[in-house]
């Protein structure tokens, strides 16, 4: 008695030209995504030509004499949907970081005794000197808000990766 | 019982060799897009341009890919 079921002798089949059928569907189908990938990454040119085309304003943000050492003041900046942190610090150095943390754009707040900013979501933490992410989860520090003093006024200038 | 074409069998070869060449092409791809992302995310943007090239010639490479499957496609017509 042969092992073959009958159901395969009735209905044989021929696995390699299904194999070849299915294989080169899937072929056709990785080069479509391939090509939507590339889309993707010209995605990411097209915002880098905007923002060089587009760049940051000067705002005012505050005078010098309103912010004391260890101390903090909210702002918004680039546009009025972003909030930003000006501190400054114990040296009397003034710095600047966007509000959301890098993790889930949670706000951070200023420790001023611990020179930090905080994320009360997820335990992560920012060294308020530089930016950069001291524990938790934030994959990269806080982009940094460039400043600028003039005639005792703090000035707002543009924003970089940290 | 249906006997083995060693023709379809040798095309089939091919077609899986092709498909595994553009799927590795493809897991590079992926990976440059990542690269991008964090890149776009961390506001730098000094990486956009160098992955978007090298994302192109993998999808350029895949193209190449792709006609010669339809070359194998037509051979065996």
């Amino acid at each position: 008695m042969s092992d073959i079921p009958k159901w395969k002798e009735d209905f044989p089949i021929e696995w390699d030209a299904d194999n070849y059928v299915t294989r080169r569907e899937f072929t056709k189908f990785l080069v479509m995504i391939s090509g939507a990938t590339v889309a993707g990454n010209g995605f990411f040119v097209l915002q880098r030509l905007r923002k060089q085309r587009e760049p940051y304003s000067k705002v005012r943000i505050a005078a010098v004499a309103d912010v004391g050492a260890g101390g903090v003041q909210l702002f918004r900046y680039p546009t009025e949907n972003d909030p930003a942190l000006l501190i400054r610090l114990s040296d009397g150095r003034f710095v600047a970081y966007t509000q959301r943390c890098t993790h889930l754009s949670c706000p951070v707040q200023f420790v001023a005794g611990q020179n930090r900013l905080e994320c009360p979501c997820h335990n992560g933490a920012f060294d308020a000197a530089t930016g950069e992410v001291l524990e938790g989860p934030p994959p990269r520090g806080l982009p940094r808000i460039t400043l600028a003093v003039e005639d005792g006024s703090i000035f707002a200038t543009g924003v970089q990766g940290s | 019982m249906i006997r083995k074409s060693p023709e379809l069998e040798r095309r089939t070869q091919s077609v899986s060799a092709l498909m595994a060449l553009v799927l590795v092409l493809f897991l590079i791809q992926l990976w440059l897009i990542t690269v991008a992302l964090e890149d776009f995310l961390a506001a730098r943007g000094g990486l956009a341009v160098p992955t978007f090239v090298a994302s192109g010639v993998c999808f350029l490479l895949n193209l190449r890919l792709l006609k010669y499957l339809f070359d194998i496609d037509r051979s065996g017509k």
